[in-house]
């Protein structure tokens, strides 16, 4: 009875280390995409996209992941400029700029292995679904509020992603997650009910309403005198 | 840093607005009427509120074939119902006779075959919260009021209302721009001009957050406008939110031609910016709000145009006649031929009696022909001693008064060291703060100073300077 207790108390023992790392890490992503919006208020694409930004670049190798959604996000782009006099239905524009990120990737992906470049083809295949999946998220905030915010919000998922991947792979973490993973998850709570109740200025508002502020600073100055 | 942080107190910011104002004060009923054009317009028609008419609507694919569109009038607005910052929406101006094509704001023609497909679009929910189905609405085109006419481009300006426990918060003019395409969001690229709320006259201008003077297409000047129908907009506000149960609401109010104000919609998370185009915060506003017990509309009002409006300023100048100047001012100078010459930052001087310019802005000004002439009469100018210097002055005061643009000489302190300089009097006009001068004025070697020039005593008989009041650039 207690062996089994204590089984259940140390998952370590029972799970494959990767696979306890990589479930622990889902709820830690979700709270540093809490944290980066709240608090330094980078909008970001909900907490679904970092994550699978995130396990994709661990899988895939950081060097491999960024690459691949660099190019499928260029090639949308492109593709998005060329069809945009076209007019077609939301869905099949967006069926049409994945059709043509598929082409390309693997297009892209026989020449590295022609030219010896690199061993595209031994990378797992699921990631890389995962990313292209995740270009639809970007190409729709494209079609529907333009450039500049899809651009921001695409280097903002990547950030947060690349965070989360070194945060991943860094050895201090690795071991504070198998050693202690309740309190992990824990402080993982802790620190959300906190963020979440958090009511100040986000680190980009000071700098959005900085006029706002110096009005007042200079009415509360005129105030006291 | 500290007092920064203080300052910072009173500004509304997402996490605050979500938290406190959206949550607490803006239950889901609201929010359900607010998301729903459609239910909103008919809750408003009920409490008398005008709306702009609906001509149809269009729930699914059926309807949208069976619409007739010869029914329609020459010019209206489709919309998905459920749609946000603008998008989706396009405006009919009116039919081609030619090809019967209907014609957008731009010039661009749609036939019926694209104007279904653009409602197909609406129906699959390309511009909706979340991508969920939608309807489409066809409403009555609003008509520009003249007063906006010049402000805006191939679109209506809208003024968003900001209503909280029955008091009107705080209010901004919203202007569609050409990179707006006609819409008067502010994230797709409008202005946004905050008003007084007493006085309903527009005060700073932002577009994406950033301050600016004039409208970017037509380059008005965007402070000083006086919104028509501002105590009415008002009441207008403060009554639709005592139809329609949310706490914290922007209230969006057309100018129509003929019609007068109407509400175009009601929103239910009003966004921030509106603090940065009013130069102040929303937070300290809420807050001296808050407690209030408003027993009617009326009380609302007062409240909101006395707590939140009036500068002082304004009443001064009222009682007074005399306009309140800062110690900095722009000025627009007047050439010698009459025409606008440049616009000047000068400096109020009231310790110089008389005005004077420098002598690159009189040339500019057209009175190098007058200065030339002062100099070439070849007399002493620069004198250590005034009795001296006087003597000089009666000597030759009708030689000089001879050239058509020159009054005489004037005798001043010298501006560079110490003594007494003789320098040419000439007659200028300018405007300052609105107000027409003639000037008696004096020409002096400014190089190197600060302003092109400065405002002496006896032109400031119609003003009254204030040192804390703020330099604007009102032309």
């Amino acid at each position: 009875m207690f062996a089994e207790l204590s089984k259940i108390l140390n998952p370590t023992s029972l799970i494959p280390e990767e696979s306890l790392i990589i479930l622990l890490s889902i709820p830690v992503m979700a709270t540093l995409v809490t944290v980066s919006r709240h608090i330094f208020g980078w909008k970001g694409l909900g907490v679904l996209l970092p994550l699978i930004m995130t396990f994709s670049l661990v899988s895939l190798g950081i060097i491999y992941g960024v690459l691949i959604s660099v190019i499928a996000s260029l090639i949308a782009i492109l593709v998005r400029a060329i069809i945009k006099k076209v007019r077609v239905h939301y869905f099949s524009r967006i069926s049409i700029i994945l059709a043509s990120i598929c082409l390309f990737l693997i297009i892209i992906f026989a020449i590295v292995e022609a030219f010896g470049l690199g061993q595209v083809f031994n990378l797992p295949v699921l990631p890389i679904v995962l990313i292209i999946v995740a270009e639809e998220e970007f190409i729709g905030e494209f079609l529907k509020h333009g450039s500049k915010n899809a651009f921001m919000l695409y280097v903002e998922t990547l950030c947060i992603s690349t965070i989360g991947y070194f945060l991943i792979k860094w050895s201090f973490y690795r071991l504070f997650l198998l050693n202690w993973p309740f309190a992990l998850i824990f402080l993982v709570i802790v620190l959300n009910i906190f963020v979440g109740r958090w009511k100040g200025l986000r680190f980009i508002e000071f700098y959005r309403f900085r006029k706002v502020i110096k009005a007042e600073k200079d009415k509360i100055s005129t105030e006291s005198k | 840093m500290f007092e920064f942080l203080e300052a910072s107190k009173n500004v509304l910011g997402i996490n605050e607005r979500n938290l406190v104002y959206l949550r607490r004060y803006n239950k889901k009923r609201g929010r359900k009427i607010a998301d729903d054009k459609l239910l909103t317009k008919k809750i408003l028609k009920k409490a008398g509120i005008l709306t702009p008419e609906v001509y149809g609507i269009i729930r699914n694919d059926k309807e949208l074939m069976n619409f007739d569109w010869n029914k329609l009038p020459n010019s209206f607005v489709i919309k998905p119902k459920c749609g946000t910052g603008g998008a989706g929406i396009i405006v009919i101006f009116g039919k081609s006779k030619k090809t019967g094509n209907w014609v957008k704001a731009d010039g661009s023609q749609l036939s019926v075959n694209q104007l279904q497909l653009h409602i197909t679009n609406i129906l699959d929910g390309t511009f909706s919260l979340k991508n969920k189905s939608d309807f489409a609405i066809i409403e009555e085109r609003v008509r520009m009021h003249p007063v906006f006419k010049r402000y805006s481009f191939r679109g209506i300006p809208d003024v968003r209302i900001l209503v909280f426990n029955k008091v009107p918060i705080m209010a901004e003019l919203r202007l569609p721009t050409r990179i707006s395409g006609g819409t008067a969001n502010l994230h797709a690229g409008g202005v946004g001009v905050g008003i007084d709320m007493c006085t309903g006259v527009t005060t700073n201008a932002i577009l994406y957050d950033n301050i600016i003077d004039r409208h970017p297409d037509t380059n008005l000047p965007l402070s000083g406008i006086k919104i028509p129908f501002w105590t009415q907009m008002l009441r207008l506000a403060v009554k639709a939110q005592s139809y329609i149960p949310l706490g914290y609401m922007g209230i969006d109010i057309v100018v129509d031609r003929e019609k007068g104000p109407m509400v175009l919609e009601v929103n239910a998370r009003p966004g921030l910016a509106i603090q940065i185009a009013n130069l102040e915060g929303l937070k300290g506003r809420l807050k001296r709000v808050a407690g209030i017990k408003v027993k009617n509309i009326e009380r609302g009002i007062r409240l909101a145009k006395d707590l939140f409006g009036g500068e002082v300023e304004e009443e001064i100048e009222e009682i007074s006649g005399r306009q309140v100047i800062s110690t900095v001012e722009y000025v627009r100078f007047y050439k010698i031929d009459g025409t606008k010459g440049p616009l000047c930052k000068v400096k109020i001087d009231t310790g110089a009696y008389l005005s004077s310019i420098g002598k690159d802005l009189a040339f500019e000004l057209g009175y190098k022909d007058a200065y030339d002439y002062f100099y070439s009469l070849g007399f002493k100018t620069v004198f250590d001693d005034l009795e001296e210097a006087r003597r000089v002055m009666n000597e030759y005061r009708k030689k000089v008064a001879r050239h058509p643009d020159l009054l005489g000489i004037a005798l001043a302190k010298s501006s560079v060291g110490v003594g007494r300089e003789l320098r040419p009097l000439i007659l200028l006009n300018f405007e300052l703060s609105g107000v027409k001068v003639k000037s008696m004025c004096t020409i002096a070697d400014r190089t190197g100073l600060m302003y092109r020039a400065i405002i002496g005593r006896s032109d400031l008989k119609d003003f009254l300077i204030d040192p804390l009041k703020k330099t604007r650039k009102i032309f």
